[in-house]
């Protein structure tokens, strides 16, 4: 039994072992299939995204990418409309937030291109598997597709700048045939005459002998003129000539120019008939390239009338304009060869024909003096016969607007930003609430720039020129202050400054300020110290066009703009302004230039930039300091001049900055200056700034009255002071006055 | 023996004058014209043995005069020289293919042209 139960358990386990095995293997089995079949489907489905792989890298553009999906809707960002597209139907960023929330509903999977920039998203419709890694190879198949446009556009470009180099040389090769018949046409006569009156044995009688002699002079002379005109046209084309524009008399220069050719027309019998429509016609322009510009089209008709013919030049005015007409009874040019009148030579088709017989560059330098002054020039044809030449000038040759380097930078979104600093830092230099730059804009002053108004206000300022404020600093180009209520205008505080700015001599804008901060009226030394900020402003938006590439320059410039900004801000009391304006009304009686009181207004704005370098607990440490600290605080002064001339103040007041810390006595710094060494603005800074300091007080002293801080200004000089400056300064307090609050009755001590 | 016509074509009036009377100097029966049509009235008119031909000319240019003169059977045989200022392949290929016997640059030596166009003519003679 023993056995028999051995052998029943024996059974029983071999049944339930080999039951179990069984089980294991068939979920094993089970599990393995599965496993399997999964895989198998993965790798169809990675064979279906790489298929779906390969055919997206063959498309040429993204939308066949989408076109090539199936079973799935691909939508791509159009940055220019912010939706997304797919088709043609559109989806806003609220319509996406909607459907991305609603994940569970729909299968949506982001495409990022490798810069991790979104193109767009997957749509799924029956929810494959395989849409993340779908959305990747369409997002590696659109940056392969853009590269390659990319690549495309760069091709097309290369090819474009080939054709055109082809068609510049092309028009050399032209140019330089042109040239040389035009050249050899005159050479071959001059030879021809020559080798008639040189061969041996020839007879020729003394009259023919002069007649050859004076060929031979008028064929040099025609070689040397077209020599001539081949430079003066060469030189116009590179812009090498200086246009030098003044007042100039059309009629006069025309009827100058007539003379010169009178001689030709009557040996010709051809009538020379000149109209003008008044006495005297006035433009501003360069007159030596108008006598040319006349010259040249009196020449053309010339060539181009058959002896005994007729010539007439008009010349006639409108508002803004002159026209000058020169009409010939030639036979004219064919219609379609009008476009290429003004070419050099017969520099467009080469063909053998000779259009304008020995034409030349004449009409291509009137084309070129005309462009200069701004004006159109157009020939015509005259019926029965004949050409007429029609030049139109404008008056003023005064186009600017964007056509300066400042203005386009003034009109650049761009540079808003730092336009905006600037105007703020003229602002806090004018201590003005209201700051606008004003361009030309055809006859009309525009508003360019400003701070302090209504933009309606800045978009509907328009100024005739010599109207208003603005408009007569532009006409006269001098400054202009006003004081009180002028022509019905009310500027707030009843006082404004505008002043031309010039850029290399020219006029190019004019900057205005009102509206006082403390309400006092604009003086001469306001006007001044704009003129001089004026000039500073140009600089400045000369750099922004010079450097709009480079950054650093600019961002040098504006740094030391804003760091000027807060400075003023932090500093500015009705004391420290006060004994600047003393400062200046003492210049003033000591008989200083207008130069020299400008550079030291724009000192006195300037000089302490440096301090801003200190640390706070230094410059407030009371007692004595130690060498290192000195050094330090000496420091601020290189530092003051450095941003000045950042700022791009002129020399003058950087002179002044760097000299403000002499004594008159020699024991000052930087260079030890003493006595008249010094430049008188610097030493009236000097004073001006003990004033100031004196009056203000310091964390380490007092605070004194005007009376004390006199005195002790009094004991100082021929030591720290010049005696001169202090006299000055007290004879203008004496006469004048000084409006400040004084501290030391009131008792108010500085904080420490 | 009769004097050999010549036909200068050109548009500059001073170097007609000289070749006029350079030509006739040695003995040509010279006539001139300046430019290709007037040149086109004078060959038929005229009747040149040798036409020198100027290419830069106004309206019809040297090179269209030639063809024109070449397309009458007339003149089919009527020795041409050009003689131009323009030394571009353009010119003296198109005068060459237009019928021209002889291309010569500007400026010249007239002694020179002068041999050149009895050279052509006695080699007429001697073919005819």
């Amino acid at each position: 039994m023993l056995y028999d139960t051995q052998q029943f358990w024996t059974t029983w386990a071999v049944a339930a072992i080999t039951a179990v095995v069984a089980v294991r293997f068939i979920v094993v089995s089970k599990i393995k299939s599965r496993i399997i079949e999964e895989s198998i489907q993965k790798i169809s489905l990675l064979e279906q995204v790489l298929g779906n792989g390969v055919a997206l890298h063959s498309c040429a553009t993204v939308e066949d990418i989408a076109h090539n999906l199936e079973g799935v809707k691909c939508w791509l960002y159009d940055s220019k409309s912010s939706e997304f597209v797919c088709g043609d139907k559109h989806m806003d960023n609220t319509e996406f937030m909607n459907l991305s929330s609603k994940k569970s509903l729909k299968k949506i999977a982001p495409i990022y291109l490798p810069d991790g920039a979104v193109a767009g998203f997957l749509e799924s419709v029956n929810h494959p598997k395989n849409m993340a890694q779908l959305a990747a190879l369409v997002g590696v198949a659109i940056t392969s597709v853009n590269r390659r446009e990319k690549l495309l556009r760069n091709a097309r470009k290369i090819e474009n700048i080939e054709q055109q180099l082809a068609k510049t040389s092309e028009v050399q090769k032209q140019f330089i045939s042109n040239v040389s018949h035009e050249l050899r046409t005159p050479l071959t006569s001059i030879k021809a005459y020559s080798e008639a009156l040189t061969t041996p044995g020839t007879k020729a009688d003394a009259q023919t002998i002069s007649e050859f002699l004076s060929i031979i002079g008028q064929e040099s002379n025609r070689l040397d003129s077209i020599i001539n005109n081949l430079l003066d046209f060469s030189r116009l084309e590179r812009e090498q000539v200086v246009i030098n524009n003044q007042i100039t008399d059309l009629v006069a220069l025309v009827k100058g120019v007539e003379c010169g050719v009178r001689s030709e027309a009557e040996s010709r019998n051809i009538k020379l008939k000149v109209s003008c429509s008044e006495d005297r016609i006035e433009l501003i322009a360069d007159d030596d390239l108008l006598r040319q510009l006349v010259r040249h089209l009196l020449d053309n008709a010339l060539k181009f009338t058959p002896d005994g013919g007729e010539i007439s030049l008009t010349v006639s005015e409108g508002v803004s304009s002159v026209r000058i007409s020169v009409e010939d009874d030639g036979l004219g040019v064919p219609e379609n060869e009008l476009a290429y009148l003004f070419d050099r030579f017969y520099q467009v088709d080469g063909s053998t024909t000779r259009k304008h017989a020995g034409q030349g560059v004449g009409l291509a330098i009137c084309k070129e003096v005309v462009g200069q002054h701004g004006g159109r020039i157009w020939g015509e044809k005259v019926v029965p016969s004949g050409m007429r030449f029609n030049v139109v000038l404008p008056r003023k040759n005064e186009v600017y607007k964007c056509n300066t380097e400042i203005g386009e930078v003034l009109c650049s979104n761009q540079q808003a930003g730092f336009i905006s600093d600037l105007i703020h830092w003229v602002a806090e230099l004018m201590r003005s609430r209201v700051v606008s730059i004003m361009l030309p804009d055809n006859d009309q002053l525009i508003i360019a720039a400003a701070m302090g108004l209504p933009e309606n206000r800045v978009q509907a300022t328009k100024l005739r020129i010599g109207e208003g404020v603005a408009g007569k600093a532009w006409q006269t180009g001098k400054p202009i202050l006003v004081n009180g209520d002028v022509s019905g205008r009310n500027y707030k505080g009843d006082t404004a400054l505008s002043v031309p700015l010039f850029h290399k001599g020219k006029i190019v804008a004019v900057v205005n300020v009102t509206d006082r901060i403390d309400n006092k009226p604009f003086g001469k030394h306001e006007q001044l110290l704009l003129e001089s900020v004026g000039e500073k402003l140009v600089h400045s938006l000369d750099k922004i066009a010079k450097y709009r590439e480079s950054n650093d320059q600019l961002l040098t410039l504006r740094d030391t703009m804003k760091l000027a900004v807060a400075v003023r801000r932090a500093r500015a009391d009705s004391i420290s302004q006060e004994c600047k304006d003393l400062c200046l009304r003492t210049a003033t009686r000591m008989n200083l230039s207008e130069k020299q009181i400008a550079s030291l207004a724009m000192a006195l704005q300037v000089y302490d930039l440096g301090v801003s370098g200190i640390p706070e607990p230094l410059l407030n440490k009371p007692g004595a300091l130690n060498a290192a600290e000195w050094e330090l605080i000496r420091g601020h002064l290189q530092k003051s001049c450095d941003y000045a001339q950042i700022l791009g103040v002129p020399l003058e007041t950087v002179e002044v900055i760097r000299y403000s810390h002499e004594r008159y006595n020699g024991s000052g710094y930087p260079e030890k200056l003493s006595g008249k060494e010094i430049p008188l603005g610097a030493r009236l800074l000097a004073v001006s700034d003990a004033l100031t300091a004196m009056l203000q007080g310091r964390p380490w002293k007092k605070a004194k009255s005007l009376a004390g801080a006199l005195a002790e200004i009094d004991t100082h000089q021929g030591k720290q002071f010049c005696p001169e400056v202090v006299s000055n300064i007290h004879a203008e307090i004496d006469a004048n006055g000084l409006d400040i609050e004084d501290k030391h009755s009131s008792n108010k001590i500085m904080s420490r | 023996m009769r004097s050999y016509k010549v036909l200068i074509v050109d548009d500059e009036p001073h170097l007609t004058k000289i070749l006029k009377h350079s030509f006739e100097a040695v003995g040509y029966e010279v006539a001139t014209a300046v430019d290709g049509i007037s040149c086109l009235n004078s060959v038929s008119h005229f009747r040149p043995d040798i036409i020198i031909m100027d290419i830069m000319m106004p309206h019809v240019s040297g090179i269209e005069a030639v063809r024109m003169i070449r397309n009458n059977p007339d003149f089919s045989e009527t020795l041409i020289v050009a003689l131009s200022a323009r030394i571009d392949k353009e010119a003296t290929d198109g005068m060459r293919r237009a019928g021209a016997d002889l291309y010569l640059n500007k400026p010249f030596t007239v002694a020179k042209l002068i041999d050149r166009v009895s050279l052509l003519l006695e080699k007429q003679l001697v073919r005819e």
